[in-house]
């Protein structure tokens, strides 16, 4: 599944259209994105980016919303294709999340039945709220996928353990998860907990800010840190400073590799 | 700022990283830093007339400037 955060606002530069095209054989579906809400109050995300597919041929884009309570602004899916470093619409369609949800709603399928064209990026624009709780996960459908079944897609969904949680707590106790972005606003107190268990490819990352008053920082002993503001083999944050830290176990150690702006 | 009283002429200050068998603490927080054995520095001011040396005093919670008046040596 691609990992993308959302948190950040961007625009993907398109990369030139690629020869041969590429045909999906077997997959079915593509997770784009998703995003979890695990504080106690409605968190709203405003959308503005483009994820390439390399060229696949799409069949549409479905809008999973697992929980209740959601809504959406202006929420929009557009599909284009380059074409000698230009970039032609091929689809659009608004999304529109239903106050309640329990399954798929908002496909452009209907809109791109008629393509043969291969997709070269999605974009989408607005904005959607979720409340406490819930999580909304954006799927890409491909050609010849339009019949998987959307129980298994909801189902495999929520077995996902990928996922940007946000976090806007100034005082965080953060478990390190396996394939988990938490991103954090200002955090006046930050406390980094290790899990009990452990994969050799666990990586997980924490995204914060360091305000005017430095963040205070509480880490286990055996971490062993690389990267800006080391001190002593020691993470120490600067003040106003935004810091995203990359935590993976190397067999022995977790490490942390810190990069600050 | 929090410090740790070593004599009454002496304090040391305290470190942004502080460790203990289990965590690192970086920028500690107050409660942390008390839990360590550092305490707050009241600074208080020279008084105007005389002359005087700065004497670090502790107390309970707390480590205060004092000011001690230093003798006239023509009245020795």
């Amino acid at each position: 599944m691609t990992e993308r955060n959302f948190n950040v606002a961007h625009n993907e530069e398109l990369t030139p259209s690629v020869q041969p095209v590429k045909t999906f054989s077997g997959a079915s579906h593509k997770t784009l994105a998703r995003y979890v809400n695990n504080t106690e109050s409605t968190m709203t995300q405003s959308l503005d980016v483009s994820i390439a597919c390399q060229r696949f041929q799409l069949a549409g884009i479905i809008v999973l919303a697992d929980g209740e309570n959601f809504s959406s602004t202006n929420l929009t899916a557009t599909a284009y294709k380059n074409h000698e470093n230009r970039k032609y619409q091929l689809a659009t369609e608004t999304i529109s999340l239903p106050a309640t949800n329990a399954g798929n709603m908002g496909y452009i399928a209907a809109t791109m039945s008629g393509y043969e064209d291969f997709v070269d990026s999605i974009a989408f624009s607005g904005t959607i709220s979720i409340a406490a709780g819930g999580s909304v996960t954006i799927i890409a459908l491909f050609k010849g996928g339009e019949d998987s079944a959307l129980a298994t897609i909801a189902e495999n969904t929520k077995n996902s353990t990928t996922k940007t949680v946000m976090i806007t707590d100034t005082d965080a106790e953060i478990t390190l998860e396996n394939n988990v972005i938490f991103n954090c606003g200002g955090l006046t107190d930050l406390e980094i907990v290790l899990p009990a268990s452990t994969t050799a490819d666990f990586t997980c990352q924490v995204n914060f800010t360091s305000g005017l008053t430095e963040t205070s920082l509480v880490a286990p002993n055996t971490i062993v840190w690389l990267g800006d503001d080391i001190e002593s083999d020691v993470f120490v944050p600067a003040a106003s400073k935004r810091y995203s830290v990359m935590f993976f176990y190397d067999g022995v150690n977790f490490r942390g590799i810190v990069q600050g702006v | 700022m929090f410090v740790k009283l070593i004599d009454e002429n002496t304090v040391e200050k305290a470190p942004r990283v502080l460790r203990d068998e289990r965590y690192t603490y970086s920028n500690p927080k107050a409660e942390t830093l008390l839990r360590f054995g550092y305490k707050p520095l009241i600074e208080t001011e020279y008084p105007e007339n005389g002359n005087y040396e700065m004497k670090y005093v502790e107390t309970e919670n707390k480590v205060i400037v004092m000011w001690s008046e230093i003798a006239d040596e023509a009245e020795e």
